[in-house]
């Protein structure tokens, strides 16, 4: 929780509580975007762009939710900016491989992310995990990971997206439930 | 439960105690750069380091001087030529005198 004085002092842009600020949210910033993005060179991007704008727009924080919910939904909207940008340039690259060999079902283990904060016995599960994660659709996938890898409460991840509890507990229903036929899908390729 | 139920639960439950990704060291100069702080220039080094250093040097270069004077001393035992050498070195030719 950073105290009222803090934020006040960083209203008028003092780069020493900004560092301060900095040190206390650049890891969970980093997760957040890392465990979106799956990427850690665009995650170190992402978080860099999401301090600018916090340094930037502070002055006009008026307080209407904690600081630390305002970091994490600036973290959240940056990284889904990033992912929709991808996407745009992986449609064309769709459009090649129809004309081209056939789609490939599985994407291959050396594209496979690893958390670095997973156990080792862990840790081929969490990538065939982040696999389908990424598979999920953005709303679902944000609170998966939010709960996941951040642990944050359904609470907090309802501040972050504004929206009702009870509709994040729909998320992680439906998030759980589209992760399990994927799993399905994917031990019958390849773990029977 | 049989045994895909098992590994996919299994598979679910693979992110639990996840440990937090920590950002890399450069991150906070990445941000520097994007906000337009300065970015911390290094310290002043005091004045007194460089008069200790000229010093130090200075003591050296003394050190240096003194060994090389020694060095060109003239020797309590006389030099050897090469004639005395060789009038050593060949005195076994001289005749016994018996």
């Amino acid at each position: 929780m950073v105290p009222a004085p803090v934020i006040a002092k960083l209203r008028e842009g003092d780069e020493k509580a900004f560092r301060e600020l900095v040190d206390q949210y650049r890891d969970r910033v980093y997760n957040t975007a890392l465990g979106l993005l799956q990427h850690p060179e665009n995650a170190e991007d992402v978080a860099q762009e999401v301090f600018v704008e916090v340094f930037r727009s502070v002055a006009r924080f008026r307080g209407e939710c904690s600081i630390s919910t305002w970091i994490y939904r600036i973290t959240v909207q940056k990284a889904l900016e990033h992912i929709r940008t991808s996407h745009r340039g992986k449609r064309f690259g769709i459009h090649i491989s129809l004309f081209g060999r056939e789609e490939q079902t599985e994407i291959p283990a050396e594209t496979r992310f690893y958390h670095p904060g997973i156990q080792l016995e862990n840790k081929e599960r969490s990538a065939i995990l982040f696999q389908a994660i990424s598979k999920l659709p953005v709303n679902q996938r944000t609170a998966f990971i939010l709960h996941k890898v951040e642990g944050l409460s359904q609470t907090e991840i309802a501040g972050i997206m504004e929206t009702s509890v009870s509709a994040i507990e729909s998320l992680m229903v439906r998030a759980r439930q589209k992760l399990k036929v994927l799993l399905s899908d994917y031990y019958e390729n390849n773990e029977r | 439960m049989n045994r895909k139920e098992t590994w996919i639960n299994e598979t679910l439950n693979s992110l639990d105690g996840i440990q937090r990704a920590p950002a890399s060291a450069g991150l906070f100069l990445k941000i520097q750069s994007g906000t337009g702080l300065p970015v911390n220039k290094p310290a002043a080094i005091n004045k007194s380091f460089y008069w200790s250093a000229a010093a130090g040097l200075a003591l050296l270069i003394a050190l240096n001087v003194i060994v090389a004077q020694q060095s060109h001393v003239t020797p309590q035992h006389p030099a050897e030529t090469p004639a005395t050498m060789a009038s050593e070195y060949f005195s076994y030719l001289s005749p016994i005198k018996l």
